[in-house]
């Protein structure tokens, strides 16, 4: 019996590692497309009992990718993103905000390369054919190995490889949150007018982040004083970067750790003057928060993870006053 | 080659010359294989920062290279009249042979990817279906915004949630959409 | 007018050797997208080729309106599944054995597309490149920071930095020649 049972296996392991690969791959590409591709379309994000329709420009050319988002119910909030710039429009309180990357914080579109690491902490299995917003779909189903992290169901064009429906799936398979496409064109010419904000900036307050101090990313290791002593298996750090707000003069380092495919962001601010912040947990949508404050720093984790990761990353957190420069 | 010269190879990687400049760095590339391999290279080396690492190899390939004979087989184009300047170039006299644009399109029909979109008809294309198929069960929020009371917190929030769409994984493309849904109410 | 749209333009004039240059400057990009299919270098080499080819034959019929990069990759990515569909080699490695497939697939590091020499010296060129960068001088680094990194155009970076765009190209010309000289010796062309 036991050597039936081997020898099957022997079998069976290229072809599920066949079909794994195959879903990676697709995963990949599918990154790929969203960057690379020129696409408009509408697409509807659901959470809870909430609904908001968004309709998407998304270019790529000799410039580099550029991207309007526009909620086309209730205010029509904006963001732009152009190269590394992004620009949120928020027209309900007269206020737009710009936050800049930092430089030299590594290369822009190295985490879709990362995907594949995400392998060994999910089982991402090919699942049937689905007609989404008129175009055939692969659907993908991934299965995180822990609770640490959730699951996704995602359905990618089998044309364009583009990602035209996704979901956000709790440990008992509930659905947190829905991205789904009603009707997108690719093979489409985005005009400068397509990506240009609606609303004008008169009479907007101006809200900018600036980049910090370049710093070689070598040195980043020994300025930051920060770390997470638990972190979910997998997940490592793959980007750390500083702003400085121009509302309040303060710098906010940003740390990012993910394991390929979720990821999560550990902001910390030094405390200027008497402010409030976040004490234990919150949540957006699928996006929880924890936050508290270590050493006169307001730190906040932030991710589209379990409210228990934030939470035993938060509680984790260490500050190392030896690295000090 | 002097240093100005090599400038524009720089500058050609970054998509900066035109007119004059980008004729005469064609002729220079054509002419110096020193040059073509230096604009080869700082091009490659552009490309591995931005991540295209898939297919790196010990050395740039020269794919222009492998299909010059190719090229020189194939017709020119002759479709307008922005070749006025190029004489001062004297190319050779093969880049002028004749080939209607319209015999060389046929050849590829199947190549046409251009797509025609009508837009009215994605705008009024109702969600309903989207609503109706989602088997939703876990009913948290009725807005959607962060779960503080405080608009000093909540702006910070605001901050990081931009912030952190950036590396928002599983989501993909979709992952701003997050952040212009803030504040939908049910 | 785009440096793309004008050699795109060029080349619908007559001029050949600037789809040379077109060539030049996508290639890399081209056969990072196909290797994502087709997984053997040679033949994602050839794909590449055949790609290159279908976009000359198709370039009368190309509007410049819309990017050509654009464009392209959709005659790559539709080269590629052809390619695949025509050799009807999927998964391409059939002919090994399952023995053979099993150890393969049980070797971690071997799960990449990605040989393990090809990420070595992907990985080797990055640091080489991070590493003349940290040695620039800090005009000339944040030039060039600026300038891949944020995808700025010169004169975006001359009104950042305060200076003459020729200023701008200088510096950053002065930053690929540092990176090129660590960039040779990898690749062993010191001079």
């Amino acid at each position: 019996m036991r050597i039936v049972m081997a020898f099957c296996l022997l079998w069976m392991v290229p072809v599920l590692a066949w079909a794994e690969n195959d879903a990676i791959a697709l995963l990949e590409r599918m990154t790929q497309a969203g960057k690379e591709l020129n696409y408009q379309g509408v697409f509807a994000y659901q959470n809870g009992r909430t609904l908001q329709s968004i309709e998407i420009f998304h270019r790529n050319d000799a410039e580099g990718e550029t991207e309007r988002l526009m909620s086309l119910n209730g205010a029509a909030r904006e963001v732009i993103r152009s190269n590394d710039m992004v620009t949120c429009i928020n027209p309900e309180v007269k206020q737009i905000s710009v936050s800049r990357r930092p430089l030299g914080r590594g290369f822009p579109s190295d985490l879709p390369r990362r995907v594949r690491s995400a392998a060994p902490f999910y089982d991402v299995v090919l699942g049937d054919e689905e007609r989404i917003a008129g175009r055939i779909t692969q659907e993908l189903a991934i299965k995180p190995v822990d609770g640490y992290r959730y699951g996704y169901r995602l359905w990618v064009d089998k044309e364009t490889d583009l990602l035209l429906k996704s979901e956000l799936l709790a440990e008992n398979g509930d659905v947190l949150e829905t991205f789904a496409f009603s009707a997108i064109e690719t093979n489409v010419d985005i005009s400068d007018d397509d990506l240009k904000p609606q609303t004008s900036g008169e009479e907007m307050t101006w809200h900018q982040s600036e980049p910090g101090k370049p710093m070689a990313s070598t040195d980043d290791r020994l300025i930051s004083n920060w770390d997470a002593s638990w972190l979910p298996d997998g997940f490592s750090l793959v980007a750390s970067q500083n702003r400085l707000r121009a509302t309040n003069g303060s710098y906010v380092e940003q740390r990012v750790y993910s394991d390929g495919l979720s990821s999560v962001s550990i902001f910390i601010e030094r405390i200027k003057a008497q402010h409030n912040h976040l004490r234990g947990g919150s949540h957006m949508g699928a996006v929880n928060a924890f936050g508290t404050i270590i050493h006169s720093h307001f730190v906040t984790v932030v991710g589209e993870v379990p409210a228990t990761t934030v939470e035993k990353i938060g509680a984790g957190i260490k500050f190392n006053l030896t690295g000090i420069p | 080659m002097t240093v100005n010269h090599r400038e524009m190879l720089s500058a050609l990687v970054d998509g900066q010359l035109q007119g004059q400049e980008l004729m005469q760095v064609i002729a220079y590339i054509n002419s110096d294989p020193a040059a073509r391999a230096e604009y080869l290279r700082m091009q490659y080396t552009s490309d591995v920062m931005h991540g295209y690492t898939r297919a790196v190899t010990q050395r740039p390939a020269d794919l222009a290279a492998r299909l010059s004979a190719f090229l020189e087989d194939e017709p020119a184009y002759r479709q307008n009249a922005l070749l006025a300047k190029a004489k001062v170039l004297a190319f050779p006299k093969t880049f002028w042979k004749q080939a209607t644009g319209l015999a060389m399109a046929a050849s590829v029909g199947a190549l046409a990817v251009v797509g025609v979109m009508n837009q009215q008809d994605y705008q009024t294309t109702p969600l309903a279906s989207i609503a109706s198929s989602s088997d939703i069960t876990q009913v948290t929020t009725e807005v959607n915004r962060w779960t503080v009371g405080e608009p000093e917190i909540e702006d910070r929030l605001n901050n990081y949630l931009v912030d952190h769409s950036e590396y928002a994984g599983g989501a993909g493309m979709f992952s701003y959409g997050r952040v212009v849904s803030y504040g939908t109410e049910q | 007018m785009s440096i793309d749209q004008e050699l795109v333009k060029r080349v619908q004039a007559g001029d050949k050797k600037a789809f040379d240059v077109l060539i030049m400057k996508y290639q890399q990009r081209i056969i990072h997208v196909i290797t994502g299919f087709v997984h053997d270098p040679v033949e994602a080499m050839d794909v590449a080729q055949e790609a290159f080819i279908k976009a000359y034959r198709a370039l009368p019929g190309f509007r410049g309106d819309s990017a050509f990069y654009t464009w392209l990759y959709r005659i790559a990515i539709n080269t590629s599944k052809n390619h695949l569909t025509a050799s009807s080699r999927r998964p391409p490695m059939s002919d090994v054995d399952a023995m053979d497939a099993t150890n393969y697939y049980d070797a971690p590091e071997l799960k990449e597309f990605e040989t393990p020499e090809n990420s070595l010296m992907s990985m080797e060129l990055e640091q080489a490149i991070q590493l003349s960068i940290d040695n620039l001088p800090e005009d000339t680094a944040t030039a060039i920071k600026l300038r891949e990194f944020e995808g700025m155009s010169y004169e975006e970076i001359a009104q950042a930095m305060d200076c003459p765009i020729g200023t701008v190209r200088s510096r950053i010309f002065r930053a690929r020649e540092a990176i090129d000289k660590q960039v040779k010796a990898i690749m062993g062309e010191e001079d």
